[in-house]
């Protein structure tokens, strides 16, 4: 017996021993490629070698993505990256309340244009115009800022502060039953008049349900979208609240309408709801966010594999504008590593490093990439030129000013309420919008 | 001498439940009313002195009134069927010889269930679409119903899940209460030949009333400042067809950093509260003192 426990002892001696002196020795740095076109960039990437910097990221697909690739920007720079990645819920929360007692020690982290309105007021985040236009820091011609799609551009500032850069791209587009629009001889819609009657049709031919939307949580997301297509908006830029003009109204209208030819219990209908509709085939129309197309194919999810076909968005009296959303990426105003930060926002955002994600299955916000082969190639071509059509006017959240940024989750709140009124009929798509548009004076007073 | 020192090892013992309370109800509440005082609009770091603006303020918004009616339906439908159905079952399930612990222990169940899952279960049931209650509906010809979804029916369809969780607890407390009546009167009356009507409304009823008001109050103040299932099924929502004070409370504070109307509205609801439970409370103990 004590013998036994000699020899157990001495085993795990030497595997401890092992672990503690063979470390070294047996295992190089394994030998990281840094792409070429980095090389294109007239800027010195190692200037800030040495430095360590604390980075922030909420999980999502694009950190799952962008993770493994963080070793060539070690690479590249010479500069360390201490990476921390915590649930979005968390997220959404912990970066705010720390920014506001004053204790954020991440220099770099994952952020939402929603509630850009806080952090540029306060000051929360880095003027990155200072670093983009510097040629020391930034090769203009090689980082190209022109080429992010114009509403991805438009989200790197709130009112002149330009805070963050782009990191995803997805907007609403119109996704429809192949099979069921031919059946019905239904031409794809292109404006919303035809989109309800399409809808209306379908619904009535008793094959699905004609459209699925959302009549509930985040229902303002995709209704931006419609209100901006209908010549409508929500606030100006003075604060003046525009929600029951005629125009607005209008938009509330369709919705309403729309809502008609929706599976019963759209007031209860989220992002989640939208999508279990068309990946069950219980609806043949979808006009929100495209990261539902990928889903929509993927076997192990979706019935209606194959069966998928996708559109720009539709027009209304206003023109084509859909809501577009990107996530994007900024720097603590705080951060005492300001230029190794920066380098790691350019290196994330960079051609190179998007495009490498694009084939990964990231949606990007370059438009160049839209046209590579190597990520086109990789989704049908109606989806592309859906997502290439709908992009170049679409527009993202907040809108408004000063007010309306701070208060934005109130807003969208009786925004969602009051939408409910108007689409349950209690009460007109006017009077739904005229209280709102009282209780919003409110708000915003 | 005695009598003293015992005093004093009391004081000792209870000493730290009292220091308990203190920081977390007594604190919290005077800290809570000080704060309603003030203006937080700046921060919780720079107050400003308001008098009782706050309270003008939300007593005069129409929004709290839509909540204070919102609140009363709420409560009076839980409390009326909660207290009604665990009446019905408890005097079911006295009258019940063989097998009682079977019924005991199902009719226990909905209690143990967390209140979101109970909230998350009743939504897919209630589901307009994939539902199974509309489903059954259709099956025996009845009209499919919106449910929680429509702005007519989502009141009746919160209050139907907050008692159906909630049966069991006044069940329960009238049922001991049966269990501890005494068997004399109720001999008696058999002899003087009184019908069984006759002796629940003259015997069973007056005996049990102390407990169907303990059973009483204590959901009041359960459905009062209930969160959890509504919150889960229908946020306030459609509209605000389900829009309690809670729930107002808790999205004024937490979601819109507009901390005064939450405050306001906690303290009236804690005003109301006391009040009723006060009310209730000594008209069962002066039924329980004098044996009336």
């Amino acid at each position: 017996m004590r013998r036994k426990g000699l020899l157990l002892m001495g085993v795990i001696l030497c595997i401890a021993a092992g672990l503690v002196f063979g470390r070294g020795a047996a295992e190089p740095e394994p030998e990281v490629e840094v792409p070429p076109e980095f090389e294109e960039a007239d800027i010195d990437w190692r200037q800030f070698e040495g430095q360590t910097i604390n980075v922030l990221f909420s999980a999502h697909p694009w950190e799952e993505s962008i993770t493994p690739l963080i070793p060539q920007f070690e690479a590249l720079t010479g500069i360390t990256v201490d990476l921390r990645r915590v649930p979005h819920d968390d997220m959404i929360v912990e970066v705010p309340a720390s920014f506001a007692a004053g204790t954020m020690t991440d220099d770099v982290f994952m952020a939402r244009y929603y509630d850009a309105a806080r952090y540029t007021l306060e000051e929360w985040t880095s003027d990155i115009s200072q670093f983009l236009n510097d040629p020391s820091l930034t090769d203009p011609d090689w980082y190209n800022f022109d080429d992010f799609f114009p509403g991805a551009q438009a989200i790197t500032s709130w009112a002149d502060y330009q805070d963050r850069l782009p990191i995803t791209a997805e907007a609403s587009i119109l996704i429809y039953r192949e099979d069921i629009y031919s059946d019905l001889g239904i031409a794809v819609p292109t404006t919303f008049d035809e989109l309800l009657d399409a809808a209306r049709e379908i619904t009535e031919s008793g094959e699905a349900y004609g459209i699925t939307a959302r009549g509930g949580p985040a229902n303002w997301m995709p209704f931006y979208g419609m209100v901006r297509s209908h010549g409508g908006e929500w606030v100006d830029e003075n604060d003046q609240v525009m929600i029951n003009t005629p125009e607005s109204v209008a938009a509330v209208q369709t919705l309403v309408e729309l809502a008609e030819y929706a599976p019963p219990g759209i007031t209860a209908y989220g992002w989640d709801q939208i999508n279990t509709a068309m990946l069950t085939g219980t609806a043949a129309t979808f006009i929100d966010s495209s990261v539902i197309y990928p889903r929509l194919q993927d076997p192990e999810r979706s019935a209606v594999v194959g069966k998928i076909g996708a559109a720009p968005y539709p027009e209304g009296p206003g023109g084509r504008v859909s809501n577009a959303h990107f996530w994007s990426i900024a720097m603590n105003a705080d951060s005492d590593n300001q230029g190794a930060g920066w380098l790691f926002i350019q290196w994330a955002t960079s051609p190179p490093v998007q495009k490498e994600l694009a084939i990964m299955g990231i949606l990007p916000p370059r438009a160049s990439i839209w046209e590579e082969p190597a990520f086109a190639g990789a989704y049908s071509p109606d989806f592309i030129e859906a997502m290439e059509i709908t992009m170049e006017t679409a527009v993202s959240l907040p809108a408004g000013g000063r007010q309306a940024g701070l208060n934005f989750i109130s807003l969208l709140d009786t925004l969602t309420r009051a939408l409910q009124e108007a689409i349950e009929g209690e009460k007109t798509s006017q009077e739904a919008m005229d209280d709102l548009a009282s209780e919003w004076e409110r708000i915003l007073r | 001498m005695k009598m003293k020192a015992e005093r004093g090892a009391v004081l000792i013992f209870v000493l730290p439940t009292l220091v308990f309370l203190l920081l977390v109800f007594i604190y919290p509440l005077f800290y809570g009313i000080y704060l309603s005082l003030h203006s937080t609009a700046a921060g919780l770091r720079a107050l400003s002195f308001v008098g009782v603006r706050n309270y003008v303020n939300v007593l005069s918004s129409s929004l709290f009134w839509l909540g204070v009616r919102n609140t009363i339906i709420y409560t009076v439908g839980t409390v009326g069927l909660t207290v009604g159905f665990g009446l019905a079952i408890a005097v079911l399930l006295n009258r019940i010889r063989t097998g009682v612990w079977l019924y005991r222990a199902l009719l226990i169940l909905p209690l143990g269930v967390s209140p979101v899952v109970t909230g998350m279960t009743w939504q897919m049931m209630f589901d307009p679409l994939a539902g199974i209650v509309n489903h059954l509906l259709t099956l025996v010809g009845l009209p499919a119903s919106l449910w929680h979804t429509g702005f007519q029916t989502a009141m009746i369809s919160v209050i139907i899940i907050e008692s159906w969780q909630w049966v069991p607890f006044p069940l329960f407390i009238i049922y001991a209460g049966l269990q501890m009546m005494p068997q004399e009167p109720f001999e008696a009356a058999t002899i003087d030949g009184a019908t069984i009507t006759q002796q629940i409304r003259y015997i069973t009823f007056p005996l049990i009333a102390p407990v169907l008001g303990l059973a009483t109050t204590l959901r009041f103040i359960g459905a009062f400042r209930s969160f959890d299932i509504l919150y889960v099924v229908t946020k306030g929502g459609p509209g605000r067809a389900t829009d309690t004070l809670i729930l107002q409370a808790f999205q004024e504070s937490f979601s819109f950093y507009r901390f005064e109307y939450g405050l306001v509205v906690g303290k009236i609801m804690l005003l109301i509260t006391f009040g009723v439970s006060a009310l209730l409370v000594s008209r069962v103990t002066r039924g329980v003192g004098t044996g009336e």
